[in-house]
């Protein structure tokens, strides 16, 4: 289960680890945007740079990286995939059926496997380097103008963080119930699919049910706490924007407007 | 003088039960005292408690803080004056680490952050947990978890501060931690302490124990006066202080001590100045 985004969190204290939550979320955002103006093998050098930098400056093995490529490999094998064999060109290397591999299926598929390889190891530095309670503080903040629009931004917020606080909780819970209905002869592990997806279900219906014992014995607590809605609150624990947080914005500001211009030249 | 606490003919049915969890309850706390209510599972002690902060509102019947009517305009302010531990340490834990936690109440207020942080430390060191301020919950003990729970409270700076069971899924350790807090901050005077309970020995430290069976308040005193009654406690469901116990015992070997009530220590205390009396 430590497998989850929610525990990928790696504790230190580098240069990246102290930036602003909202900055690395802002700037996941804006590399996202970068990636999807690059056209040209040479901006894909330079974003690469950045990312290789931005590990670098990180000071997480690169090991912690690879692992979080790991979920996405079949995602990527079939873009790729796609790609490479259905991409028509003019110079067709191989062809079976409707199956055909072309130059330009070659580069659209290295193109694609580059573009994938860069956006994830970039959020996978955000959450390596952010707590999860950062990141749902992050959001709020950023969420904020989405207020005029009646959105419940501090609810939104606050649900966030108390689905992040019972994660735990429930896996101790999920550990708890399994045992009890192994001890009552349940198998999780073998069979086949619908046998497995069967055993399941004794697991499944009593989680609910705690589930629900716990929201309800939480909502008590906090109404006893004085909790009514988002508003009138005050806030205990604050982001702290510092200067080297501008400089980095300012930095990626001028890297955008490089790329742009070197996308226009090439 | 008015007291703390009035409560008037409360009576209280849950939707789906036919059988009141409250039936006719009248009782007063007076300030700075502290109160156990003890009964066994289901004589309707926690549904009393949930009455105080207006949880629950009785089908009849009124409560009053202060003099103040609870109804819906005054709930919120009776609130919070009213801390709450809960029986489940995990369940209450809102916040994602310990000093979020202790923070939660005050920032439903709208306290500014610059009052809320030395109000926060100062609980935290109250209830000996500084030093677990950035702990996420996940890591601390039921113990522990109930401590940041009564900080929590203390932050908010309550008159009145009701423990529901509140160390009844404790370990030995945990329970002693807890009801020593409890003891250490009665002393210092600044509350009225609400304890529901069904361990006897606890509702023993009390100065009002106020005995509950069948949603009806059976008999409200001073410890002495209703654990003297051994019968009236095994009928509804009690199990009689562990000191009495030794008393009678004695009593019945026929070694001459008090035929009142003893706690713990007036009874230690008699026992090693047995001699002196012979």
């Amino acid at each position: 289960m430590d497998k989850l985004i929610l525990g990928r969190y790696y504790p230190g204290d580098s240069f990246v680890h102290r930036l602003d939550p909202r900055l690395k979320l802002i700037l996941n955002i804006l590399f996202i945007i970068l990636i999807f103006i690059a056209q040209h093998w040479p901006s894909y050098l330079l974003l690469g740079l950045v990312v290789i930098a931005s590990v670098w400056a990180s000071g997480i093995s690169l090991r912690f990286f690879l692992r979080g490529l790991r979920p996405m490999l079949v995602l990527i094998i079939f873009t790729v995939g796609l790609q490479l064999f259905f991409t028509s060109g003019q110079h067709v290397y191989w062809q079976w059926g409707i199956l055909s591999i072309s130059q330009e299926g070659l580069i659209n598929a290295a193109y694609i496997a580059v573009r994938f390889l860069l956006i994830i190891f970039m959020s996978t530095l955000l959450t390596l380097t952010t707590q999860p309670l950062e990141i749902a503080d992050g959001l709020e903040y950023l969420m904020k103008p989405l207020k005029v629009v009646k959105f419940p931004v501090n609810e939104v917020a606050l649900m966030l963080s108390i689905a992040l606080r019972f994660v735990p909780k429930l896996m101790d819970e999920t550990t708890k119930i399994m045992n009890a209905q192994r001890a009552r002869g349940v198998d999780f592990n073998n069979g086949g699919l619908i046998k497995r997806a069967k055993a399941l279900l004794p697991l499944l219906i009593p989680l609910m049910m705690s589930s629900i014992d716990i929201a309800s014995d939480l909502t008590t607590a906090m109404i006893s706490r004085g909790y009514r809605d988002g508003e009138g609150r005050s806030r205990y624990r604050i982001l702290k924007w510092r200067p080297t947080d501008t400089v980095i914005l300012a930095a990626s500001g001028v890297l955008t407007v490089g790329l742009i211009v070197l996308e226009h030249f090439l | 003088m008015e007291p703390l606490i009035r409560l008037e003919h409360l009576t209280y049915t849950y939707n789906n039960s036919s059988v009141p969890a409250l039936n006719d309850v009248s009782l007063t706390i007076a300030a700075g005292q502290w109160i156990a209510i003890v009964g066994h599972n289901g004589s309707g002690k926690s549904t009393l408690a949930k009455t105080l902060n207006g949880l629950i509102e009785p089908q009849q019947g009124q409560v009053f803080f202060n003099g103040t009517l609870l109804d819906e305009d005054s709930v919120w302010a009776i609130r919070r004056k009213i801390g709450v531990v809960f029986q489940s340490p995990d369940n209450q834990f809102v916040g994602a680490t310990v000093a979020d936690d202790v923070a939660f109440g005050m920032e439903n207020n709208g306290v500014p952050r610059a009052e809320m942080v030395p109000r926060v430390a100062a609980a935290l060191a109250q209830v000996r947990m500084s030093e677990y301020a950035a702990h996420e919950p996940a890591r601390l003990s039921g113990g522990q978890k109930q401590r940041v729970a009564l900080a929590g409270v203390l932050a908010q700076q309550p008159e009145v501060i009701i423990l529901d069971e509140a160390t009844s899924m404790l370990d030995p350790q945990g329970r002693q931690d807890v009801v020593s807090l409890m003891t250490q901050l009665q002393a210092a005077g600044n509350f009225t302490i609400i304890s529901i309970t069904h361990d006897i020995d606890e509702a023993a430290l009390a100065d009002q124990v106020i005995l509950m069976d069948d949603g009806r308040l059976i008999q409200q005193g001073p410890p002495a006066t209703i654990f003297n009654e051994g019968a009236l406690l095994r009928r509804h469901g009690l199990t009689v202080p562990l000191s009495e116990q030794v008393r009678t015992g004695l009593v019945k070997q026929g070694v001459p001590l008090s035929d009142q009530y003893l706690s713990e220590e007036q009874l230690v205390s008699e026992l090693w100045t047995l001699h002196l009396n012979k």
